[in-house]
């Protein structure tokens, strides 16, 4: 991955492409490749939609090679939504495709000029541009249907539904899983808002004339990969857990830990949470025709954690709604249908909507009282409310914080202007620090259960002492952003944090790849760069400590049934970036 | 991993002399949605979690350090086994070890055990305070857990509601059938075929709920 591809969307013309060296941003890739060319290249006063923001997207430093779990693909910009930096990756096909071709990133940049909407084809031979306002306001799937003809099914593609185009602050761009559907999203942060104000629909990816990326040690490299994959198989969580039940094996530990948050982060736990349970999703997934409860979003992935949702009469209905979405759309709606979510799931991907987003949003129009709390069908039709651009559409578009604004609602569960996720902090401190704290708002996997502990980043911690909780958060924020530079998928972490053998594995498979002699200090080393960056860019961006909190009714309404409060202090918070 | 050990002799051969339904099943992890909804069984006097786990039920050793990484007492996140007591009221999860940092924060004496500082049981609450008398202790067991030891816990047997059971065997497919050999409710034999459930002469309020293996 030695280029990187530029296209200048304001060209004389219509949007023109470059190719050029990866230059000063060689060893970069996936987060670290995106932050550093916001960080660099886009003024952090900009309007998020306007022609100085620029659209990165990165395969990792891995993806592409024959190393397992390792196809996650970085998108970066000036978020729509929280107006700080963001990094969202997801799954699917193309960050290998990009790896395999060669380019270390694709950066849309420049100012659209007129109302055309165009594709991008990506293959071995060079890049082509065309017009496509056929293609204008189609859905994710109608789009995939409509490309299937013309480039068959093994493309990749990296796309913008209908929110997208219409620039919403809560819009993902969908890539393709291997079954050539529009599944796995860059969800978070309103990603798919910038590639709309670029005027690109879509970006079709051809790797199928090149081969694996090949390691500077071959031999090496195979044994670091073989001993990785075999760390992953033979943990609990990696080997068993994840591949039988998916990540919402998740929705029954924390409603039993009162820290599932229900009816808009009102109550802890959900009564009917075994409806929704991934045990009973795994068994749908098994006991329907045509469901699938251990699949990849990308070929060579040890861990195989999602799966294919059908219905009753054996149709497909989505992938397999991770735990996020199952509790976004479900118990903080007090919706306790697994299929009613399979719906809102294959909607939100359709239309190019965070789930996470969207379904706290619904969460908050149901406490205004547009519709009851377990009304299914009424968060259906709101679903096709915002993906068909109607004036209600619009404003639950733009997000929970703006939602609650428009109903003038204290409640609306946000940090910088992003939805909490499916953990409610009052229960769970220490993530609560992290969404005060995260660069991107709140956000789950910023801090993920990466091996701080082996990676001892910033000293030997005690987690028992009292100020623990702000440097285990600090320590996990680091490792994570390293990590979401390699393109290895965080589910990896548990296989890391628990066996040491593995993490050495995967840093070797890293060296052997590239030819370095990494130790787990420059992994550190990497994770604290990345994090400098997006905090110096929000710090000029206008976001300082003040901002690094919750929303203070988490301090002031205790949750059931534990009856806790978010009682870490701002001191604390603001310890977070001593580094 | 799974469970091997020998199954124990039932602490209460008569489950509180409820109804009792008997199955001769050869698949019992196909109830493990019934387990993760709840159900409740006989103790007969306040212990610790490990003398519950170890003598009542029979997880010990290797599957309890193994594969019980996660345990909720009361909603209460556990990292002692020998401190947590089981007593009256008492409501009791299990489950194996779960992915994010969700997963990682619950998880029995883990490293991030701080983050969850709050619902976490911290005080041992004296065994001698609790009155010597038996009880039932309200149970869930989730995920793997809930699939490797669904044979030994429905050995010992189960007090379930009715309408759960009912539902239970309402949602199953035809292979959950397949697998079930003969059903008895006290003593008495039953049709054990799918489309004789609704005929089965339940009785309203709790039953108590024992699976055998066919052999």
């Amino acid at each position: 991955m030695d280029k990187i591809l530029r296209i200048d969307v304001g060209a004389q013309g219509g949007p023109k492409a470059t190719v050029e060296p990866v230059g000063d941003y060689a060893g970069m890739g996936g987060r670290g490749m995106t932050t550093m060319v916001v960080y660099k290249e886009v003024p952090a006063d900009c309007h998020p939609l306007g022609p100085e923001n620029k659209l990165v997207i990165s395969p990792g430093l891995m993806s592409g090679s024959a190393a397992s779990s390792s196809g996650r693909l970085s998108v970066g910009c000036k978020s729509p939504l929280t107006g700080t930096i963001k990094e969202s990756n997801a799954g699917g096909t193309a960050a290998q495709a990009l790896g395999r071709l060669g380019y270390a990133a694709v950066i849309l940049e420049g100012e659209r000029q007129g109302d055309d909407m165009y594709k991008v084809f990506i293959d071995d031979q060079g890049v082509k541009i065309e017009k496509a306002n056929e293609l204008k306001m189609l859905p994710n799937y109608d789009l995939i249907d409509k490309l299937k003809p013309v480039y068959g099914e093994k493309v990749s593609v990296i796309s913008i539904g209908t929110a997208g185009e219409m620039r919403f602050s809560n819009s993902s761009i969908a890539v393709t899983d291997p079954e050539f559907r529009p599944t796995r999203h860059c969800g978070r942060g309103g990603v798919g808002a910038v590639m709309g104000s670029k005027g690109i629909k879509c970006i079709v990816v051809d790797a199928s004339n090149t081969k694996m990326r090949q390691p500077v040690n071959p031999e090496g490299f195979k044994e670091a990969n073989r001993k990785f994959v075999e760390g992953l198989k033979q943990h609990a969580v990696t080997g068993q857990g994840l591949p039988t039940y998916g990540t919402n094996v998740l929705t029954n530990v924390l409603n039993e830990a009162g820290g599932y948050p229900t009816y808009n982060f009102r109550e802890g736990r959900y009564k009917h949470h075994q409806n929704l349970s991934g045990e009973l999703q795994a068994e749908n997934m098994k006991n329907r025709e045509g469901g699938q409860p251990t699949h990849g979003c990308h070929r060579g992935c040890a861990i195989q954690c999602s799966g294919i949702y059908t219905d009753k009469d054996g149709n497909y209905m989505t992938k397999q709604p991770e735990y996020e979405t199952v509790w976004s759309h479900g118990g903080n709606c007090g919706i306790d249908d697994l299929d009613v979510v399979a719906k809102l799931d294959y909607l939100d991907d359709n239309y190019g909507l965070d789930t996470i987003e969207m379904g706290v949003t619904i969460g908050v129009a149901m406490e205004a009282g547009v519709i009851e709390f377990g009304d299914g069908e009424g968060a259906i039709n709101l679903v096709h409310e915002v993906g068909k651009g109607t004036p209600l559409g619009r404003i639950l578009g733009a997000g929970t914080a703006t939602t609650a604004r428009c109903y003038g609602l204290e409640h609306a569960p946000v940090v910088k202007g992003q939805a909490m996720p499916a953990y409610d902090p009052r229960s769970v401190k220490g993530i609560g620090v992290t969404y005060a704290t995260s660069t991107m708002g709140a956000d789950h996997t910023a801090g993920y259960a990466v091996a701080t502990n082996i990676l001892k980043v910033g000293g030997d911690v005690d987690p028992l002492k009292v100020e623990g909780q702000a440097e285990l958060s600090r320590n996990l924020q680091v490792a994570t952003a390293a990590l979401d530079a390699t393109g290895y998928c965080l589910f990896i972490a548990f296989a890391i944090l628990d066996q040491p053998e593995t993490f050495n594995a995967m840093v070797d498979s890293i060296n052997q790849m590239y030819g370095l002699s990494m130790t787990g200090d420059d992994v550190v080393a990497l994770g604290q760069k990345i994090l400098k960056m997006e905090q110096e860019f929000n710090k000029k961006a206008g976001f300082g400590p003040e901002h690094d909190r919750l929303p203070r009714y988490f301090s002031r309404e205790p949750l059931t049934p534990h009856n806790v409060v978010f009682d870490v202090p701002a001191e604390e918070l603001d310890k977070v970036y001593n580094f | 991993m799974t469970y091997t050990a020998d199954f124990p002799e039932p602490y209460d051969k008569t489950l509180d002399n409820l109804p009792m339904v008997l199955m001769r099943h050869d698949a019992p992890e196909r109830f493990s949605l019934l387990l993760q909804g709840g159900f409740l069984m006989p103790v007969p006097e306040p212990c610790t979690l490990r003398e519950f786990l170890c003598e009542l039920v029979g997880v010990c050793g290797v599957y309890t350090e193994k594969t019980i990484q996660t345990i909720f007492l009361d909603g209460l996140a556990i990292d002692d086994l020998d401190t947590a007591m089981i007593k009256p009221g008492a409501r009791l999860a299990l489950s194996a070890a779960m992915p994010g940092l969700a997963g990682a924060t619950m998880r029995r004496g883990g490293y991030y055990r701080k983050m969850r500082e709050g619902i976490s049981q911290k005080v041992l609450d004296g065994a001698e305070a609790t009155a010597k008398e038996a009880f039932r202790l309200q149970v869930r067991l989730y995920n793997a857990v809930g699939r490797d030891l669904a044979g030994l816990f429905l050995h010992l047997g189960i007090l379930v509601p009715t309408t759960d059971f009912k539902k239970f065997l309402a949602s199953q497919p035809q292979k959950f059938f397949d697998h079930l050999h003969a059903v008895e409710l006290d003593g008495v034999p039953l049709p054990h075929t799918q489309d004789a459930v609704d005929s089965w002469p339940l009785p309203e309020g709790y039953l108590g709920l024992r699976v055998a293996d066919v052999a």
